[in-house]
Parts: C-alpha cells; structure tokens; sequence
C-alpha cells in the first residue's frame, strides 16, 4: 500500500459530546450519480404498435459538428445527437425543458508517467516510486470533478470507475486507500525521496548534478485535459519540479508518447483519455491493459529496442486473471484486489476521473434505454426509440456518417464507430450484452452450455465435423476429440424469418460464415494473402474442436474454454455472426480470393495495391453484383460447404433465386448490404455524410416495438441506516435497508478515519425484507480508541453492473433515527439521467460563451468603424 | 538570344525547380527521419490497439504476442516500413514524374477509392468551387475598384477603400469564417432566421436530383466563397490601385496625354498594359495556387477540399499522397510562371528579351 500520512488534512475530528454524538451523517457519495435511481420506466413505455420490427418507420443518420449539434438539436434539425456534447454545451440545454440530456460515464481519464531511469549523471524523479506516489497526492481528484468538469465527472483512484461492477471487488482498497489531495504529505514525500536519491533544492526547483530537473508535460488540448494539465503543473511546481507545458492534440500526442523510447524522455507525463464500451461484468482485460506491462500498455509498449517498464508480479497476477487462471469467482476476485493493489503501488499510470458523456435528446422522445456505460448510445435504443404520435421518421445526428476508415465490411470489420451506430440496428447478433448487467444474454440465438471445465472435458461425439482446409470440406472429427465446453445454439428466431431481400435465412446461412473463417485461416493460399486476419484468428479457431447439427434449427459447438459464468461461454462459442446472407459472403470471398480485385483488410489492400471491399458504396456492391451475376450464369453453388455428413443444405435452384434476390437489392438500393435485423439499410451518401434506414417489417420478424426495451437501469436504494452507532459493551448493530431490483446485497467497510485502518469488512448480514444487518461485536468496539468512525456500505444487485455506495459517521452514542435532511439519494433520484444540479452562475456560464464572443466580435467591429470614421475625418482635416 | 532560346532556357530553370522541390520533399520525409519515425508511431499505436481487441479471444499470452508480432510485420510491409526510406520515396517520387499518382495508404474517396488520381479528382472541382472562385469574384472587384481608386487618389473613397485594404489583409481567414459564422447562423437562427449553413457540402437529407442538389452545394459553398473574398478583396484593390497609380505617374503617360490623347486611350494602351504584368502575375499565381485549396477556410467550413486533402495527408504520413500532391501543386506552379513568362512578353511592349 501506499504510505500513509496524518489525515488531520483531509478529515476534521471534532470532539463531540456523548449526546450530541447520537446524530448520524449520511452522505450519498458520488457513484450515486450515475446510479439510475427513479422507477423503473418500463412500466411508462408504451409501444407505438405492435407490428413486427422497430418501432419508428424511418431514422435519418447526419453529420454535425459537435459545435453547432445542440442548436441543431433546439432548431429542430435532430431528433437525438449520439456523440458527446461538450460540457458547456451540455450545461446550456440544461434550462431547456425541451431537450434531455442523457449522461453516461463513457470516458475516463489518466495521468502517465514515464519510469525509465534517466542517463547516467541524471535524474528522474519519476523513476523513483515514492516520487510517482506523492504525485498521487497532488492530483485534486475532486476539484477536478467538481470545478473542471462542472460535477459532470467522478474521481477515480485505481483503474476500476466507480461505475464498474469491479469496484465492488476493490471496495475495501479504494476505502482504505489514503489518497486524497494532500500537496503538504506530497511535499514531504518528495523531498526525502528526491534527498535520498542525491538531488538538492535550488531556488525552488530541484537540481541533480547541479542540472535543474526539468518534466515535459504532454497536455491534449481537445477537452478538459488541458485544464487538468495546468492544474496538475501548478502543483507539480509546488512539489519543487520544474514543469514544461507541451499542448498538443491527438495525433501529435500519441506520436510522442507510444511512439518514442520513453529512455529518450520526450516526454515525462501525458493526460491520457480512455473510451469505455459496453459494460462488462467481470474484467480480465481492462486490469491488464491498466497496470500489467505485458499486454503492452506501459511505458514501454511491448515495442522492440524500447525501454521497458517492468514487473514480474503484476504481469504473473495478471496474466492469472486473463487466461481464467482460478478456480472461481472467490480465487479470481482476490488475484484481481492483489493485482490492483500493487497497481496502485507502482503509481505508474494515476488514474484522474470517470467523466461523463452528454448526449442529448428531445425530451419527448420514448423509448430510450441507458446502458449503464455508454448511456443512451448503446445496441438496444434505436430499435424502439420513436417520437410517440409520430412513428414515422426520427433524426438521429452523430459526428460523421461516413470518414475515411469507414468500411462495411462483415468479414474484415467495421473500419469506425460511427459505421456501427447505424449497423447495430440493421442486423440481429445471436447473442447481445445486457445493458444494465454487461453479462452475455441471449438475443436472436437461444443457447444452452454444457461444461466440464475448467480441470475436465468432455466427449465430442463421432458425428461431429471441423473444416478441413486442405480438402475444402467438412470432415469428421478424429475419434476420441475432447472439449472443455459444448454449446448448443438454436437458430429458430433467425429461421423464421426471411433477409431483408425477401429470402428465408436458413442454416446454410450460419454454416457458411463458420467455413469461411476457418478456411481463411487454414487454407494456406488465403491466408496468405489475408495474413492479418488469419493470423490473429487463428489462436481463437485453434480452442474449436467441432460442429454438430442436431435439427433444423440447432447447432452444437465444442470448444475448449471456460469461464465460471456459463455465458460467457456462450459468447466465445458464437462463432458463426450470421449477419449477412451466404451468397453475399461467398461472393466476397471470389472477389477477394479468386478474382484479386479487392481486399478484406486493409493491409491486405495496401500490399495487393487494391481498395478494402465496402458493401455499402456503390463501386463495391456493384463488383459483387456482378459477381453473383457471373455465379448465376454459370450455376457456381459453393457445395463443398453445405455437403454437411453427406447432405447438402443447399439446392441449385434455391442458389439460384438467392442470387437473383441479391441483383435485384442491388438494383433496388445501390448498396449490397443485406442483413436481418429490425432495419434495412435504404441510403448511404457517403458525400453528403447521410444515411437512412427503414424499417423491416417481415411477419415472421420475431421482435415487436417493447420487446427490446430495457428503458432506464432499475432503482437501486439505500433507504435507510439505523442503529449506527456504537454502544460501549455491546458494540454496533446496523441495519441497512436497500430497495432495488433482483438478488440484493451489501457489503461494509467499517474504518477509523483518522489512521485508515478497516476494523471491519465483508458482506453484511442478510436479514429479511431488504434489511442487511452490519454488526461490530463489544470487543472490538471497546477496544476503539476514537470518537468518529465511518461506516461505508455498499449496495448491488445481480441485476446490475455497478452498485451505490453510502457513508455513515458513527460515533459512541445511543441510537437515533436519521434526520429527514440526510436521506442519502435524494439528489441522484431527482436527476438521474439528466445533467447534475449546479448553481446558477455555472450554468449560465455555457451559455455566456456565446454571449461573450458575440459581444467581442461586435466590439472589434465597432471599433473597425469608429476607427475608420476617426480616419477620414482626420484626412480630411489635414493638409490637401 | 531569341525568344525561343530565352523561354526554353526559363522552361528548363522551372523544370529544375520542380526537381529541387521534389528532392526537398525526399529529404524533408526521409532523411530528416520524419516519416518513419510517424509511420513507426502508427503502427505501434495500431498494435496497441489491435491487442486490446484480441484479448477479447485469444487468452493465452504467447500466441496473443505470436499474433501481434505477425499483424506487425504485415502492418508495416503495408505501410511500406520494410523498406528503407531511401529506396522507398524515391520510387513514389520517380513514379508521379511518371504521373502514376499511385495509391493513398489512408485517405479514400467518398466512393472508397484509394486512387490519388481519383482523389484529387473529387477534390479537385470543390475545391475550385470554393477558392478559384473566390479568386476570380476578388481579382474582379479589384481590378474594377482598384482602376477607378488609382484615378481618385486622396478621395474619400480611396481612404476608405485603403483602410478597409488594410482591414482585410489583417483578418486571418479562419477567423473571419468562425466570425460570419457567428455572426449568419449563431445569431441569425436564434432569430429562426437562417441565411446560410454553418458548414458541410449538403444539407440532411441531402435534396435528390442533379439541379437540386448542385443548388444545395452552391448554397453550401456561399458563406466559404464570401469569407474568402472578404480577406483578399482589400489587399487586391489596393494592389491594383497603386500600379496603375504608379505607371499613372510615369513620363511616358504624361507625354503621351501632352500629345492629346483621350484618356481612355491613355488608360487603355499606356498605362493598364504597362500596369498589367505584375497585376496579371498576382492573378495567375493567385489562380494556380488557388486549386491548391485554403486549408484554414475548409476546415472551418467542413469543406473536403485539395487543402484539407493536402493537410490529412501530413497529418496521417500519408506518403503517396504527399508526394503526389507537392508535385502536383509544383507543376502548376512552374506552368503558370512559364505562361507568365510568355504573356509577359505579349502585354508589355517594353519586355524584350535579348
């Protein structure tokens, strides 16, 4: 653990008598912000109707500049905008009772420091890791929540966000952890540690070798970094450093930081910036990535001839946690307290705040749901989002529609996020992420696993199949073929309806995605040619031991793999996205393979000097429109795939009308991108940054308006604490009551303010009726010294991925009720998914901008004129 | 020397400067280090990346590394970091002599084309759109505003017309883009008065059809055209106003008007032939430079122009289309200077080259 230091800074002992000691203090700590705390809205959703697919007609996709989009918004050129407003912007619609701001803790965001030891006869001092540790205590975690961010961010002490499920794990960390602002403890921190190594104090800066030592500060300058950046500087300089301020913006930033030897020192600290996706239940890699060098996110980079930070025990702690190296749950939370703990130690990545992402919407919109991190930008919104009364169209605004990366491409990938806003909602996934759990669900494919994992195996039966490259088809598996898991998916949601161009989707439709990426691997000739592909696939094909079709609608995986939650297992066995239709894809793979006129990924393209295919723009859709023309005319039918234990899922003329669909979409559309999903793609201009998609309303679709809706995360309460006090000779008994959905639960840290220590921690005692009991036996509370104690409880629910933490100041006494004015959720019930209260002037502040520039801009102007009115007078009072 | 001799003699000079050019551009990327310093940042950041993703599948910790270090060799053949950057440049730059504009490693066309020649053919005439036409509305109203002030010198008119010069010149060009759109949208659509869009080519959803759509584009391209003309319109007249002042005052003016000669004859054959070399220098350099683009003007604007081309190439090391672009801009450059050359000789009696 860190050092500690007195906390007489940070928390204000007051002596209190017995009497006056019965009043307890609640406070709503700061995860309740994002905590979503109303009732849940379900109930309030209303369908539109209940015809199958989406719940609106048509939704437009359009570019606007993050600058202008919240007038575009109040002008009524959008409906919603999902890219994060600035927090000015943001602030400024708070007054319109028109406008919604929807708030996701979406980013977060993280000082750098660069360990390598410095040249010989040099120094530096971030080298040193009680140096790295003081900086810890400079950084004003909360004044830069609250000030910088205007409220619109939480502090963050270790990797996990408050917001993350794994925060529970670390809970007893993070409580007993004394970081807080403390520049004095830091001062003296620094000094005996730079003293030690050698270097002396002159004229308010440090030297070593009679050398000033000097810190190159990368600063972005895009966002709030760069105050953050000054404010850190400014306390830096406190600390005795002298401090160069480098703004720079992404590219340049990134550049210097990972592309250069952090030995060359062209940089000191950078303000890094983290995007955060769908939440995840049980992290194994976000800790890796944070705090474990191998995984190549620390200073160093993994990069050939780079220095390299090292550390044996965080790597081998992490790498347990990646490969599922535990025996469970209990083993896996404990390497991951260990790993974060000497994490926290090293301090060589300090990590600032989780901050929130603004996305606004009008306020009459229905149907949103929130995913718990990405907010209302998230899989499951657009498929019932709608305009109630008006079902027949909505704007949807975004950054861009279309940008240089942009490929769609089923096989190589989605070459941007702004691609895969609009292509969530025009295919269905087998499988999905709860937004409020972040654990695997299944969505369009119903599944079951099996497993023996993770010591045993189990048998894969003789009838079972794998690709075998080298012939070109299915064969079966070699007798005695074990697996660790088996997963059966049913298909018959997708069976049941038809692709968007009319034609039924049918199990040839899930098999053919599987040979193809098989064969893209271990087909010699193709992986050659897309080696970036087959060379990161195949470590993930290599853990398949074989595919089995049972019915008609069911399909067995075997794999070696395990996870102590069975979806997950799930999740790795989807092998097979079924996203498209397999003549779309086997036309792919002859123009890429046989006919070598376009690529899957881009370094394919680049070495083959031909474009990434796109199926969304013109020029590629109609190569594989004539594609598919040549098949049809010819009468190619890719039987070696659907010959599956001697028969074949595919007939000659089911081929041919599937390519006769495919010519006419394209005829129809422009574009040959054809899925299953509640939307079909109609427009794409790329130029014109615009796209829409309508929707698909197949009977045998098997989603109606409300099917999907998730709508808020549910209410999550912690309604009251009672008897929390202690009570000499018999010690504390609190009750804590909690509301909220599923399976709850409570866990406590009892801790003594004044040193640190936890006297008492774990989960708390369930009693009945959302009442959990913390108890503090007489022994230990006669053997307490103190007179203010802080009790932190923590409540969570299986039915959700973050939880809502509560402080209780306890102090000797008799119990008392809670006063009325410190219920603790008060605030986070009132705003859940709007913008935090603040006071009057700050929110009048984003609007001022404009105000303010308008004004200078006027001002310059009038002084233009008066100065040329000033001229000619004086010309013509001049001599002629 | 004939003038055939001294225009092929200039003709090579020029060709020696497109070279010089080239080799600057050679240097500037390859041997300063540059480029493979920015595509080596690139790369790493792209593993970077990439490993975060494949950790999602591949758990086990050596073939992840195995993985990433042949994603890396491939990242870096396409990136053409297997071959050393003086073998490398030199082929890009022998190959747009060659005018084989070759292929972009990021950028693309709106229809995914990676063909530089493709690009600069989308770009291109949006380009022109904006700032040759800009161009030719300024060295219109110069040449007309700036004739008429050189006859009113110390009028009202001409200190008026002589701050605002001023004026212009001074504002930068993304400044006073930033202010008009300040000053027609922010303003203006709090009055739910919209005059011109804030930026972009085509409005959402874009109007469909040839006309409508070209008129959406025209509407689009109003505000950039206007800023343009409005920084370079004072700084134009004023230009022309003191030439033909200039000559206005010269002898050989003053005789020919001692002669009788009507003023528009004066003005016509004496003065704005003699006036017109370095005004038509400033207009023809003015127009060449022009298809270059104005990178500032089309990034405030969200115009994907030849400027925003040119600088999402630096910024992306963009080799190919960096090198393709400088020659590009260079060859229009020196052609327009030999034109000059020639017209030189044609508008101006007294060039004689000997």
């Amino acid at each position: 653990m860190l050092r500690g230091g007195s906390q007489a800074s940070n928390i204000k002992m007051t002596k209190m008598s017995s009497n006056i000691a019965k009043r307890l203090l609640l406070l709503a700590l700061a995860p309740a912000l994002f905590m979503v705390l109303s009732a849940p809205s379900f109930q309030d959703y209303a369908p539109p109707h209940s015809e199958p697919g989406p719940a609106t007609d048509t939704i437009n996709f359009s570019a606007f500049d993050v600058g202008i989009a919240s007038r575009e918004l109040e002008a009524g050129a959008m409906d919603m905008y999902i890219f994060s407003l600035k927090t000015p912007a943001a602030e400024a619609l708070q007054d319109n009772p028109d406008i919604t701001v929807y708030q996701a803790p979406a980013s977060t965001t993280s000082i750098i420091l660069n360990p390598a030891p410095a040249r010989e006869g040099e120094l530096n001092p971030l080298s040193i890791k009680e140096v790295r540790q003081a900086i810890q205590f400079v950084v004003n975690r909360p004044f830069i929540a609250q000030e910088i961010y205007k409220g619109f961010a939480l502090p963050m002490l270790t990797h996990v966000s408050p917001s993350d499920f794994d925060y529970l794990t670390v809970y007893n960390l993070a409580r007993e952890s004394k970081i807080t602002y403390d520049p004095e403890l830091a001062a003296e921190m620094v000094e005996q540690a730079m003293t030690e190594a050698g270097a002396v104090m002159q004229d308010g800066f440090w030297h070593y070798n009679d050398q000033r030592i000097d810190l190159k500060f990368i600063v972005r300058t895009e966002d709030e970094r760069w105050d953050i950046g000054n404010d850190l500087r400014a306390n830096l300089e406190t600390l005795g450093f002298a401090v160069s301020l480098l703004p720079r913006q992404f590219g340049p930033a990134i550049f210097t930081v990972y592309g250069t030897d952090p030995e060359l020192f062209e940089w000191h600290l950078y303000t890094e910036g983290w995007g955060r996706g769908a939440p995840q239940r049980y992290d194994f890699g976000n800790i890796n990535s944070m705090c474990s060098p191998w995984l190549g996110n620390m200073p160093g980079w993994q990069e050939v001839g780079f220095w390299q930070y090292e550390s044996t025990e965080l790597d081998e702690l992490g790498q347990r946690i990646f490969t599922g190296d535990f025996d469970g749950l209990e083993e896996r939370n404990r390497l991951y307290v260990e790993t974060t703990e000497k994490c926290l130690e090293e301090s060589v990545r300090i990590w600032v705040v989780t901050a929130v992402n603004n996305l606004p919407a009008v306020s009459n919109i229905a149907g949103i749901t929130e995913d718990v991190i990405s907010g209302p930008r998230s899989f499951w919104t657009l498929r019932e989002a709608h305009l109630p009364g008006n079902t027949d169209e909505l704007n949807v605004g975004n950054l861009w529609v279309w940008t240089n990366r942009t490929t769609w491409n089923p096989v190589g990938g989605f070459g941007d996020v702004y691609s895969n806003d609009i292509w969530n909602n025009v295919r269905d996934t087998p499988l999905a992420t709860h937004p409020f759990t972040g654990v695997p669900i299944p969505f369009r494919a119903d599944y079951e696993v099996e497993t023996a994992g993770p010591g045993a195996s189990l048998d894969v039966p003789a009838d079972a199949f794998a690709w075998d490259a080298g012939a070109g088809s299915w064969s079966s598996v070699p007798a005695d073929t074990r697996a660790t898991s088996k997963v059966t998916f049913d298909y018959s949601k997708y069976f049941q309806s038809n692709w968007h161009h009319g034609r039924p989707i049918t199990m040839a439709d899930v098999i053919y995605p599987i040979a193809q990426t098989f064969d893209l691997v271990y087909d010699e000739e193709k992986a050659n040619i897309e080696v970036s592909i087959s060379t990161t696939s195949k470590p993930f094909t290599d853990t398949f031991r074989g595919f089995r079709i049972t019915d008609d609608n069911r399909l067995e995986v075997y794999v070696d793999y395990w996870h102590f939650v069975d979806d997950y297992i799930a999740q790795y066995a989807n092998i097979s996205g079924v996203s498209m239709p397999w003549e779309v894809l086997a036309a792919m793979d002859d123009m890429v393979f046989a006919q070598r006129i376009v690529a899957y990924s881009d370094t394919a393209a680049a070495r083959f000097n031909v474009d990434p295919i796109s199926l969304v723009l013109d020029r590629f859709a109609r190569l594989t429109r004539n594609t598919l023309r040549d098949f049809a005319e010819d009468g190619l039918l890719p039987d070696n795939v659907f010959d599956v234990n001697g028969a074949s899922l595919v007939t000659g003329e089911e081929a041919a009308d599937r390519y006769a669909a495919a010519i006419e979409w394209f005829s129809d559309k422009g574009h040959m991108v054809i899925s299953n999903g509640p939307y079909h793609l109609e427009t794409f201009d790329s130029s014109a940054q615009f796209a829409q998609i309508q929707a698909f309303r197949d009977p045998g679709y098997p989603f109606k308006p409300g099917d999907n809706y998730y709508g808020k995360p549910p209410t999550l309460r912690i309604t009251g604490v009672e008897d929390a006090m202690l009570v000499e000779g018999s010690g504390m008994s609190a009750a804590v009551s909690v509301e909220g959905p599923g399976e709850l639960s409570v866990q406590y840290v009892f801790q003594d303010p004044a040193t640190g220590e936890i006297i008492a921690s774990g989960p708390a005692r369930a009693g009945s009726g959302g009442t959990f009991h913390v108890d503090v036996s007489a022994d230990v509370a006669d053997s307490l010294a103190g007179d203010l104690y802080h009790l932190y409880v923590a409540a969570y629910s299986d039915e959700l991925s973050t939880l809502l933490e509560q402080r209780v100041d306890v102090e000797f006494g008799e119990a008392m009720e809670p006063t009325a004015e410190a219920q603790p959720t008060t605030q986070a019930e009132a705003t859940p998914t709007t913008a935090p209260a603040t006071d009057g002037d700050a929110e009048d502040e984003g609007g001022s901008t404009t105000i303010l520039i308008t004004l200078v801009a006027a001002a310059a102007v009038l002084g233009l004129a008066l100065g040329l009115v000033f001229l000619i007078m004086r010309s013509r009072r001049g001599p002629q | 020397m004939t003038i055939a001799k001294t225009l092929a003699i200039r003709g090579v000079t020029l060709v020696g400067v497109l070279f010089a050019v080239l080799v600057m551009v050679v240097v500037t990327l390859g041997a300063t280090g540059f480029s493979d310093r920015m595509l080596t940042a690139i790369v790493n950041e792209e593993v970077r990346g990439l490993r975060q993703g494949l950790a999602q599948t591949i758990r086990d910790a050596d073939e992840l590394e195995a993985a990433l270090r042949d994603h890396r060799q491939e990242l870096e053949a396409s990136y053409g970091l297997d071959t050393a950057w003086y073998l490398r440049i030199p082929q890009m730059v022998g190959r747009v002599i060659r005018l084989d504009l070759g292929e972009a490693r990021t950028l693309k066309t709106a229809d995914g084309s990676s063909s530089i020649t493709a690009l600069i053919r989308e770009r291109l005439p949006r380009t022109m759109m904006l700032v040759t036409t800009a161009s030719f509305i300024t060295a219109g109203f110069g040449l007309f505003f700036g004739v008429k002030l050189a006859t009113r010198v110390g009028s009202r008119s001409d200190r008026i017309a002589s701050l605002f010069a001023a004026t212009s010149n001074a504002l930068p060009a993304w400044w006073a883009g930033i202010l008009l759109i300040l000053l027609t949208y922010v303003i203006l659509s709090t009055f739910g008065v919209r005059v011109f869009p804030p930026g972009g080519m085509y409005s959402a959803p874009p109007p469909e059809g040839g006309l409508s759509r070209l008129l959406d584009l025209m509407w689009h391209a109003a505000l950039p055209v206007i800023t343009l003309v409005l920084i370079s319109v004072g700084s134009w007249t004023y230009v022309v106003r003191t030439m033909v002042m200039n000559t206005a005052q010269e002898d050989f003016v003053t005789v020919a008007r001692a002669k009788g000669l009507p003023e528009g004859t004066v003005m016509r054959s004496h003065i704005l032939r003699v006036a017109a070399p370095p005004i038509l220098t400033g207009l023809i350099l003015g127009i060449a430079s022009s298809v270059g683009g104005a990178i500032l003007t089309e990034t405030v604007f969200n115009w994907p122009g030849m400027g925003r081309l040119y600088y999402d190439a630096i910024l992306s090391v963009d080799e190919s289309v960096v090198v393709a672009l400088t020659f590009m801009f260079t060859l229009i450059y020196v052609s327009a200077r030999f034109t000059l050359e020639v017209l030189y000789i044609v508008v101006d009696p007294r060039v004689r080259y000997s």
